[in-house]
């Protein structure tokens, strides 16, 4: 079957809750989005060229400097100066807090996918025409610097997998790189949708760290779980800008391709990763890890971006509500 | 090994109905697994978990991924049962 148990279902939301694609834009909506100004259009006449960002230069602007300034340099850690990687020692952890090592390891090494995905969904080339390429060149500055941070996450699992006795490195470095090697896709067409997705994954990710930094029992490890955690919180904040920023421009809209990410929702690499499911599951009760509780915070941006809710906005408040009410860790 | 079908749907119900906090009259063998409310992905995995746990099999990842409905789930279930007595 196409929707598979791999993507989550519709279920609470009938299938005919698809945005009209005369919605309303908001009374500042701008005719281009590299402009400034607002010409109180409706979205259709704000049709989002393919393969653009499709929000306004300035508005981009904005949220990545948002991201910048919480990120300043005196703020930065680095892999090789900041872990007292000599104390590391595997043998303090459990079978399975070993295995979430390895496991978020393969996450997280992943980047050059994730990284390829957003290059070839906002492109930067000389088949981009000049207003496309001005708004993408903008989220750049933020997805250079994300593929940075990320990138340190990987290291330092890496080398937390090395320095602590769980992998030799050779060894390792082809394990990922047998993954890493595998091409990384998402479903999501609307750009809406991909900062959506990437909203929940940055939560769920923090969340899963935090809670694993809570019971592992090498110091280490605890400290790298508490950085990546904390560059996830702020990775987080910058997709939910961005999703606040759809939401105030194409309204009523975007409510749809933000539902659909919740709704096909799976952790990266689940289409790759040999077994990855069983693994998934048994990591996530290691940390005591309930997925839904980043989908709750999508919620909370969403009702935070309209001030009246709509039906949509209900329905995916409720829906969420109906993920959330079951047992998180049901075995 | 004679292979008790009723059985395995009847347990399979179970399983679904104390996993997804529904109740087992909700629920029939053609029901839709996705269409459960609240059931998302990693909770219909979760019911997948407890299906192996409980008859000790592996399911292939194919037909973990194809099944749709409970009886879609005891088919497969069968098929690995008949596997392992083979």
């Amino acid at each position: 079957m196409a929707a598979d148990l791999r993507s989550v279902p519709a279920g609470a939301i009938p299938s005919d809750a698809t945005a009209p694609s005369d919605a309303t834009a908001p009374s500042d909506a701008t005719a281009r989005p590299g402009d400034g100004g607002g010409a109180g259009l409706p979205a259709s006449a704000l049709a989002m060229p393919v393969r653009s960002v499709g929000l306004p230069a300035d508005d981009l602007d904005r949220a990545v400097t948002a991201f910048m300034a919480a990120s300043p340099v005196s703020r930065r850690w680095d892999v090789e100066r900041d872990f007292d990687w000599a104390a590391a020692d595997a043998n303090r952890l459990t079978d399975g807090q070993r295995s979430a090592v390895r496991f978020i390891t393969f996450i997280e090494d992943h980047l050059p996918g994730y990284f390829a995905l957003y290059g070839s969904r906002f492109p930067l080339d000389a088949d981009t025409d000049v207003e496309t390429f001005l708004l993408n060149r903008e989220i750049y500055h933020f997805t250079v610097r994300w593929a940075q941070e990320e990138d340190s996450h990987a290291r330092a699992l890496f080398r937390y997998q090395v320095e602590s006795g769980i992998s030799a490195a050779g060894p390792l470095r082809r394990e990922l790189a047998e993954e890493g090697r595998k091409r990384f896709s998402l479903p999501h067409e609307h750009p809406a949708a991909l900062f959506a997705y990437t909203l929940v994954q940055e939560k769920a990710t923090q969340i899963y760290y935090q809670n694993l930094k809570a019971v592992v029992g090498d110091p280490v490890l605890a400290e790298v779980l508490n950085r990546l955690s904390r560059d996830e919180a702020r990775h987080f904040t910058f997709m939910a800008d961005m999703v606040e920023t759809y939401l105030h421009r194409y309204g009523d809209a975007v409510v749809e391709p933000i539902r659909e990410a919740i709704a096909q929702f799976r952790m990266p690499l689940a289409d790759t990763l040999r077994g990855y499911w069983r693994w998934a599951l048994r990591i996530a009760d290691t940390a005591h890890y309930d997925h839904t509780e980043a989908y709750e915070h999508l919620v909370r941006v969403v009702r935070r971006a309209v001030d009246a809710p709509s039906d949509r906005v209900d329905e995916l408040d409720h829906f969420v509500r109906a993920c959330r009410a079951l047992p998180a860790d049901s075995r | 090994m004679s292979i008790d079908a009723d059985g395995i749907v009847r347990q399979i119900t179970e399983i679904v109905a104390a996993e997804l906090g529904v109740t087992v009259d909700s629920l029939v063998p053609d029901t839709d697994l996705r269409g459960i409310e609240g059931a998302d992905s990693v909770r219909l995995l979760r019911v997948v978990a407890k299906v192996e746990q409980t008859w000790d099999v592996e399911l292939e990842d194919d037909e973990v991924f194809g099944v749709s409905s409970i009886a879609d789930l005891a088919k497969v279930v069968t098929a690995a049962l008949q596997v392992q007595a083979a």
